[in-house]
C-alpha cells in the first residue's frame, strides 16, 4: 500500500517550498527544515485523513490534490520566481556541507534509507501497513486499522516530500510553481522496478532504494557518455522496461508472492 | 427497499452520475450569468475543442479501467502516431494513407502495451510507465529538432471542419462513439465480461472467459483511439512536435475516474465519462473566459475530482449515522 | 436515465434564459479597445514584464490589457487561452508563440473574426499573423552572444581562444534553434573560439543543471558556457559554482536581471545581454492598438516612447538590440525584471 502514498510526493515538495522560501528568505536553516517537515506532513496528513476517514481511493485524492496544492502554490507565490540571491547562504550550502567525505544531501539519504530498512522490518506500524496492502479484509478481522496506518504513512511521506523540496530548492537555488513538475511518475517508477508490488502488500527499502539508484544513475549518465539529447528518454523507456520485464519473469518463477514480512 | 446487489451497485452509480450532471448545470449556470459572451453558439462550438481528443481516449481507457488495468502511456502514443503521419506525409502522401499510418501506429502502440502485461505478465501500470517513456523517446529520437508540417490538403479536415453548422467533426465523432460504446458496455455480452474481468479474474477464468485476450483487445482499443486522437490534434495543430500532447495522460485519467470508474476496476459507466468530459471541458472554458490562470484552474478542477467522491461518501455516513441514533 | 433527461432539459432552459440577453454584449465606449496579450507561460519573470509595458502603454493608448497564457509552455495550451480570448470578442491579440505553426488554425479564426494579430518575441508563421515583433533580430542576437562569449575567453595574442559550449532550451524551441543557427554563422569570425557541444536543459532548472555539469566533466578545458535560455544560465551559474571552477569557467548569454544578480556580483556570470521586456511588452501593445485602430504597416509604426518601428514586406519588425547587462547596471535592473 505504501507505493499509493508517494504519488503526490512531488506536488507536496514544492508546495512546501514556494511558499516557505517566501516566508522565510533569512532564516537559519535548522527552522527552515522543521518548517518543511511540518508543512510537508500537514499536507499529506490532509489527503491521509480523506482517505482514511471518507475511504475516498487514494489514487483520487492525490490526483486532486496535486493539482490543487500546485495551483494554491501559484496563488501564494503569484508565480513569482525565489532567486539565488534572495535566498541566504547558509539555506543553500546546506546540503552540500561535507562531512567524512560526503555531502550532508548523501549523509541523509543513508540515514533515511537505514531508518526505513529498520522500520519496515521491525515496527508494528509496518506490519500493519503489509497487512492491509496484503489483504485488507484479513487485516481488517485481526483487527488492524488499516485506515490510521494508512493516514500514518501518508503523512510521513508528506513530510519527507516537504524535506525534499528544501533540498531541492537549495540544491539548484531557485523555486518556482513548476518544481518537480511530473517527479511523481518518477518516483512511482522508482518504487515499482525497485519491487514495491502495485497491488500493495509487497515492497522493501532496499528495493525501492536500488530502484531509485538505477533510474538516476541512467539519467546522469547519459549526458555524461555524450549520448545525443532525442535518444536519451527513448534508452530510459527501453532500459526501464527491460528491466521491468526481467523482474517480472523472475516473479514468475519464484511463484506469484514475494517475501511479506508481516 | 430490499435491493439486490445490482440494485446497490444501479443506485450508487446514478447518484454519482446524479453529481455530475449536478455540476455540469451548476457551471452552466454560473458562467451563463458572469460571461456575457459564454452563451453563444460559435463559442461553445469553440469550447468542445477543449475536451473532445482527450474525451475520445477517456471511451476506452475507461472501459480498460473497468476491466481493472491502465494505460499511462496514451499521451505518448498519440506524440508518437503524430511523428509517424508527419513522416509519412512528408514523403507526399495523402490524406487517406497518413491518417491509416496515423491508426495503425497507435493499434500497434496499444498491442505492444497489451502484450507486456498479458504475455510478458508485467503489472500494467509498470509496463504503461515504461513504455510512456519509450514511445515518448522514440518520438524525440526520430524527430530530434525538426517540425513535420506537410501534410496534405485535405487533412486539416479532421480536426479543424464542421459537419453541419457549428458542430465540428471532432464533437460528432466524440458523440458517435459515445454512443457505440455505450452500448456495447452496457448492453452486449462482451461488456458485460469486461465488468466481470474487472471485478473478479480469477473467477472470470474460471468462469471460462479468456481474461487476456479481453486485455489484450481493450490495450489494442485504448492504443487505437488514441491513434485517432492523435489524427485530430494533428489535423487541428496542423503540424508535429515530439512534445505534443505532453501530459495529457494524467488529465485523461483524470477525466475517466470523475466520470465514476472504480480504480480497482469492476465498476463504471460511459454515461459518467461523457458527463466528466463535459464537466472538464466547460470549467477549463468557462475560466478560461473570465481570465483565471490555467493553474488556477487546477485548483478548481482538483477540487472538483475529490468532491464528486467526498458528497456522496460524506451524505452516506450522515445517513449512517442518523439510523444509528434512531 | 431520469439524471441525464433533467440535465438536458435544466441546460435547455439556461440557454434560452442566455439568449435573451445577449443583445447587451457591447464594446464599451467607443475608441477603447481590449488588447489580449498572451505568454508562453504564466509565472515566468520575463512575461511579467512585458505584461508591466504593456500596461503601461494601455495607459497612453485608452486600451485594456487582458494578460493570459497557460500554465505549462504548450501549444495545446496556449490555443485554449486563445480560444477564450476570441470568444471575448477582443480587438487584437498579441501572442508569443510556444509553437509557430499549431498556433496558425486557431489565429486564422482570431482574423476571420475580425481581429487584429501579431506575435511577439517568439513568432507565429506568417499566415496566422498581421505582424511580428522581433525583441531584436536573431542575427544581431546570435553576434552579440558570441561577442561576449569572445570578450570573456582567455585571450591570446590579442584574440580570444578557448573552447566554448552551448546550454538551450528545448530541442524544438524556434527562437534558441534560430539563434544557435546565427551564432555558427558568426562564429568563424572568432577563428580562436570553437564550439564543442550544444545541450538541451529543456527550459527545466534540474534537466539544464544536469547538463551543464556533464558539459564540464566531457570539456574540462572549457573557457566559456554559453546559456541561451534564461532557466538555462541559472543552472549553468550554480553547477559552474558547485563545480568549484568559478573564474576558470565564465558563464554568459541571455538571462534576467533579478535572477542573475547575484551570480554577476560572485563572478561567475560577469557579463549577460537580454533586450529589455518592458520595452518589448510596450511596443507590442502599440503595434496592437495601431493595427486594431485600422493602421497599416506601409510606413513605420509610432510606438510612443520608443521611436518609430518598421516594418518589412512579410510583416516583420525588430526592436532594438540586446542590452548588456554586467557588475555596473545589474542591481538598477534586478529591480526591474
Amino acid at each position: 500500500m505504501n507505493w499509493l502514498a508517494r504519488l503526490s510526493d512531488a506536488s507536496r515538495r514544492d508546495f512546501a517550498f514556494g511558499a516557505l522560501t517566501l516566508a522565510l528568505p533569512g532564516g537559519g536553516v535548522v527552522p527552515v527544515l522543521l518548517i518543511s517537515l511540518l508543512a510537508g506532513g500537514f499536507l499529506g496528513a490532509f489527503n491521509g485523513l480523506l482517505v482514511w476517514k471518507l475511504r475516498l481511493p487514494p489514487i483520487v485524492v492525490t490526483l486532486g490534490t496535486m493539482s490543487i496544492y500546485r495551483g494554491v502554490i501559484y496563488l501564494l507565490s503569484r508565480g513569482a520566481w525565489v532567486n539565488e540571491n534572495e535566498m541566504s547562504p547558509a539555506f543553500t550550502a546546506f546540503p552540500r556541507l561535507e562531512l567524512l567525505g560526503l555531502s550532508l544531501l548523501a549523509w541523509l539519504s543513508i540515514l533515511l534509507v537505514a531508518a526505513f530498512i529498520f522500520a519496515l522490518r521491525r515496527t508494528r506500524l509496518a506490519r500493519d501497513l503489509y497487512a492491509a496492502g496484503g489483504n485488507p479484509h484479513a487485516a481488517e478481522y485481526s483487527g488492524i486499522d488499516a485506515g490510521r496506518a494508512q493516514f500514518i504513512a501518508y503523512t510521513i511521506c508528506g513530510a519527507i516530500a516537504g524535506l525534499c523540496g528544501y533540498l531541492w530548492v537549495a540544491r539548484f537555488a531557485v523555486a518556482y510553481t513548476d518544481i518537480a513538475l511530473g517527479f511523481e511518475l518518477s518516483v512511482i517508477a522508482a518504487c515499482l522496478i525497485g519491487g514495491v508490488s502495485i497491488a500493495g502488500g509487497t515492497g522493501s527499502a532496499v528495493g525501492v532504494l536500488l530502484g531509485c539508484l538505477f533510474i538516476g544513475i541512467i539519467r546522469s549518465a547519459l549526458p555524461l557518455v555524450g549520448i545525443s539529447a532525442f535518444w536519451q528518454m527513448f534508452i530510459n523507456g527501453a532500459v526501464i522496461l527491460v528491466a521491468v520485464l526481467l523482474s517480472a519473469r523472475q516473479r514468475d518463477r519464484q511463484g506469484q508472492t514475494l517475501e511479506a514480512r508481516a | 427497499m430490499t435491493p439486490g446487489v445490482a440494485g446497490i451497485f444501479a443506485r450508487r452509480w446514478l447518484r454519482w452520475e446524479t453529481m455530475l450532471a449536478a455540476v455540469l448545470v451548476a457551471e452552466f449556470v454560473l458562467f451563463a450569468s458572469i460571461s456575457p459572451y459564454f452563451l453563444d453558439v460559435y463559442t461553445l462550438s469553440d469550447a468542445t475543442f477543449n475536451f473532445t481528443e482527450r474525451a475520445i481516449v477517456a471511451l476506452p481507457l475507461a472501459m480498460l479501467i473497468i476491466a481493472g488495468e491502465i494505460d499511462i502511456s496514451v499521451a505518448a502514443i498519440i506524440a508518437l502516431s503524430s511523428v509517424s503521419m508527419g513522416l509519412t506525409a512528408s514523403t507526399g502522401a495523402g490524406t487517406g494513407t497518413v491518417v491509416c499510418v496515423g491508426l495503425g501506429t497507435g493499434l500497434a502502440a496499444g498491442m505492444i502495451n497489451g502484450a507486456l502485461v498479458t504475455i510478458g505478465r508485467v503489472p500494467s501500470i509498470v509496463a504503461t510507465i515504461g513504455t510512456m517513456t519509450l514511445f515518448r523517446g522514440a518520438a524525440y529520437a526520430v524527430l530530434g529538432d525538426r517540425v513535420l508540417k506537410d501534410y496534405p490538403p485535405g487533412f486539416a479536415e479532421f480536426g479543424q471542419g464542421y459537419l453541419v453548422g457549428p458542430v465540428s467533426n471532432e464533437l460528432a465523432l466524440f458523440v458517435s462513439f459515445a454512443l457505440l460504446f455505450g452500448v456495447f458496455l452496457h448492453y452486449t455480452r462482451w461488456g458485460q465480461a469486461i465488468f466481470a474481468v474487472g471485478a473478479n479474474p480469477v473467477a472470470s477464468r474460471f468462469a471460462g472467459l479468456a481474461v487476456n485476450r479481453y486485455r489484450f483487445a481493450l490495450f489494442a482499443a485504448t492504443g487505437l483511439f488514441s491513434g485517432l486522437a492523435a489524427v485530430l490534434l494533428t489535423s487541428r495543430l496542423g503540424s508535429t512536435r515530439p512534445s505534443i500532447a505532453q501530459g495529457w495522460e494524467l488529465e485523461i485519467i483524470s477525466m475517466v475516474i470523475l466520470g465514476g470508474v472504480s480504480v480497482w476496476g469492476g465498476k463504471g459507466s460511459i454515461l459518467g465519462v461523457v458527463l466528466a468530459a463535459l464537466v472538464f471541458g466547460l470549467i477549463t472554458f468557462g475560466l478560461g473566459l473570465m481570465n483565471v490562470p490555467g493553474i488556477v484552474m487546477s485548483i478548481f478542477t482538483g477540487s472538483l475530482l475529490i468532491l464528486v467522491v467526498a458528497v456522496p461518501a460524506l451524505l452516506g455516513r450522515l445517513r449512517l449515522s442518523r439510523e444509528a441514533n434512531s | 436515465m431520469r439524471q441525464l433527461f433533467i440535465a438536458v432539459v435544466a441546460l435547455s432552459v439556461a440557454i434560452f434564459a442566455g439568449c435573451g440577453k445577449k443583445e447587451s454584449v457591447g464594446d464599451g465606449k467607443p475608441g477603447h479597445i481590449r488588447v489580449g496579450v498572451v505568454a508562453k507561460s504564466l509565472g515566468n519573470g520575463f512575461f511579467d514584464a512585458v505584461n508591466r509595458g504593456a500596461q503601461e502603454a494601455a495607459k497612453e493608448l485608452d486600451a485594456e490589457v487582458i494578460f493570459v497564457g497557460p500554465t505549462t509552455p504548450s501549444a495545446e495550451g496556449q490555443i485554449e487561452t486563445l480560444n477564450s480570448l476570441i470568444a471575448q470578442r477582443v480587438d487584437a491579440i498579441a501572442v508569443s508563440a510556444n509553437d509557430p505553426d499549431a498556433l496558425v488554425p486557431t489565429l486564422k479564426k482570431a482574423m476571420d473574426r475580425g481581429i487584429k494579430v501579431i506575435s511577439y518575441d517568439s513568432g507565429v508563421a506568417a499566415p496566422g499573423r498581421n505582424a511580428h515583433l522581433a525583441p531584436s533580430s536573431d542575427p544581431l542576437i546570435g553576434e552579440t552572444v558570441v561577442a561576449l562569449a569572445a570578450e570573456l575567453a582567455p585571450q591570446v595574442d590579442g584574440a580570444a581562444k578557448g573552447k566554448i559550449a552551448v546550454v538551450s532550451a528545448t530541442p524544438t524551441s524556434t527562437n534558441q534553434n534560430s539563434w544557435l543557427a546565427e551564432m555558427r554563422r558568426v562564429l568563424p569570425r572568432y577563428p580562436g573560439l570553437e564550439m564543442v557541444a550544444v545541450a538541451y536543459g529543456d527550459d527545466v532548472s534540474d534537466k539544464s543543471y544536469r547538463e551543464a555539469v556533464a558539459l564540464l566533466k566531457q570539456h574540462p578545458d572549457l573557457a566559456v558556457l554559453v546559456s541561451i535560455s534564461s532557466v538555462g544560465i541559472v543552472a549553468s551559474a550554480k553547477a559552474v559554482e558547485d563545480e568549484r571552477l568559478t573564474g576558470k569557467v565564465k558563464v554568459t548569454g541571455l538571462g534576467l536581471p533579478s535572477e542573475l544578480a547575484g551570480y554577476v556580483q560572485k563572478g561567475v556570470v560577469p557579463k549577460f545581454a537580454i533586450w529589455n521586456p518592458i520595452d518589448l511588452g510596450y511596443s507590442s501593445l502599440q503595434v496592437a492598438a495601431h493595427l486594431a485602430r485600422g493602421g497599416d504597416l506601409v510606413k513605420p509604426v509610432p510606438a510612443g516612447r520608443m521611436g518609430r518601428i518598421s516594418f518589412t514586406a512579410d510583416g516583420v519588425g525588430a526592436m532594438s538590440k540586446p542590452f548588456i547587462y554586467d557588475a555596473g547596471n545589474v542591481a538598477e535592473f534586478a529591480k526591474i525584471f
